[in-house]
């Protein structure tokens, strides 16, 4: 009787005990972390080199599955045609899936190459091997971190324009913050009229061109460059493109919101630029 | 308390960082996960699970250590309070309750962000996708947790060799 009766009391405190004990632990985890430098780096570092080697086993086996995939619908059309083409293509199916890719991925390494030749910077090609997408926070893991040379601060680039900054750096791994994060703020001018404001990322996958005065004038369809007064980005590198001005919000700025012109749900290589003289310094 | 569970953790976290659907479209799977195991197991396990993805998705993230633990422990939290809303009979208590345990993250983090970081910009797009979100994660809630008992039961029957519980049975309610 009195060990039932103990056990209710244990599971009746049990609860509020965890949340206690929870939030106080919370508390001193988040005032430990956001402090510099961060006495837990070394800890959050541990952890991605024990766990970052997983996140290729998952790309390498999502792109196997991509492969098949992609193969088989190709497959469906033919099986309805042919028997035996259905069996030669059931014997070629990974191969020919694989050149698919290998095509794919050549368009989008000559499109990056055609880009680094343009923007003549030194550059080093890396992939992204994961990526937290969530809604309040936007970031990319690169396959490459210091032993390749990545250092902090240096810009991420694809054929189609900027993706973001280098924000951490472990040995083989490496964060970027990507310019829709509520935290990136980017100087950048209007290529029609060089008109300076601020791109700043608002979480969801926009942008907004801030500190436009309302009687400046910006029109759908505008192109907005990186200024290269951030001293992060490379001058004259495309942020992305104005999809709506809204002159009526209050205040003295216009809202002007921009798409940014690399598309974040489908980054695969990137390129980091590496000799960029950020005139920023690691807090 | 099963392997089962800390493997299914582990695929749902590398399936949303690696996975095809970007928010806010996709469910909040993290989320159920830590919902479907409060029901399953006892709540020292669960918060540990929680603590362990929490802490994992903040070290991926870009969120100080413990924002994310703090966001699925409230969803043990939540779960615990009201299990009988969350069990598996009834279908739209379920969507309902994984829906404010969602409404109870959004405002936790949106606190914790206007109280902790520099950048305090709540932007109204970035609340739209949470909306989004809330409904993809609550609406998609029932399937998945079918799924996830699904998942049990193999591992049950395929990897332990023994006969599983039925489908609705042994849970608490």
């Amino acid at each position: 009787m009195n060990k039932k009766s103990d056990d209710v009391s244990r599971r009746r405190y049990q609860l509020p005990l965890i949340v206690g004990i929870s939030v106080l632990l919370i508390f001193t985890l988040i005032s430990a972390s956001i402090r510099e430098p961060n006495p837990l780096a070394p800890l959050a570092a541990m952890v991605i080199r024990a766990t970052a080697p997983v996140f290729n086993f998952f790309q390498e086996s999502a792109a196997v599955v991509n492969r098949v995939w992609r193969g088989y619908i190709y497959l469906v059309g033919v099986q309805a045609e042919n028997e035996r083409l259905k069996r030669y293509a059931t014997e070629s199916l990974s191969r020919e899936a694989l050149y698919q890719e290998t095509l794919l991925e050549k368009e989008r390494l000559r499109q990056l190459l055609e880009f680094k030749n343009q923007a003549a910077l030194p550059v080093t090609g890396a992939r992204i091997i994961g990526y937290d997408f969530s809604i309040w926070f936007k970031c990319a893991f690169l396959d490459k971190g210091a032993n390749d040379d990545i250092k902090w601060g240096m810009p991420v680039l694809n054929a189609s324009g900027v993706v973001g900054r280098i924000v951490e750096v472990y040995p083989d791994y490496a964060k970027v913050l990507l310019i829709i994060d509520r935290a990136s703020a980017v100087d950048a001018i209007v290529q029609r009229n060089r008109l300076r404001g601020i791109l700043s990322g608002v979480g969801a996958n926009r942008c907004f061109l801030r500190y436009i005065h309302k009687n400046q004038d910006v029109q759908v369809g505008d192109v907005i460059l990186a200024s290269g007064l951030g001293g992060i980005y490379p001058r004259g590198t495309v942020l992305g493109k104005v999809t709506g001005v809204d002159k009526k919000v209050p205040g003295l700025f216009q809202e002007v919101e921009v798409e940014p012109a690399a598309d974040f749900t489908r980054l695969e290589e990137v390129l980091v630029v590496k000799t960029v003289q950020t005139v920023l310094t690691k807090p | 308390m099963s392997l089962f569970y800390l493997l299914l953790g582990f695929f749902l976290f590398f399936l949303q960082h690696v996975g095809p659907f970007p928010a806010p479209w996709r469910p909040d799977f993290l989320t159920l996960y830590i919902v479907f195991v409060t029901l399953r197991l006892d709540i020292p396990y669960a918060v540990g699970l929680a603590w362990l993805y929490g802490l994992l998705l903040d070290c991926y993230g870009l969120a100080p250590l413990g924002l994310h633990a703090a966001l699925l422990l409230t969803a043990v939290m939540g779960t615990a309070l009201s299990r009988r809303r969350l069990n598996f009979l009834y279908v739209f208590p379920q969507i309902a309750g994984v829906g404010l345990i969602m409404v109870l993250q959004a405002a936790i983090m949106v606190g914790l962000l206007h109280l902790l970081l520099p950048v305090p910009v709540v932007h109204l797009a970035m609340l739209r996708q949470a909306l989004q979100q809330l409904l993809t994660t609550a609406l998609s809630a029932p399937l998945v947790f079918g799924l996830f008992r699904l998942l049990e039961i193999g591992w049950q029957r395929w990897i332990l060799k023994k006969s599983p519980r039925p489908f609705l049975a042994g849970l608490r309610w």
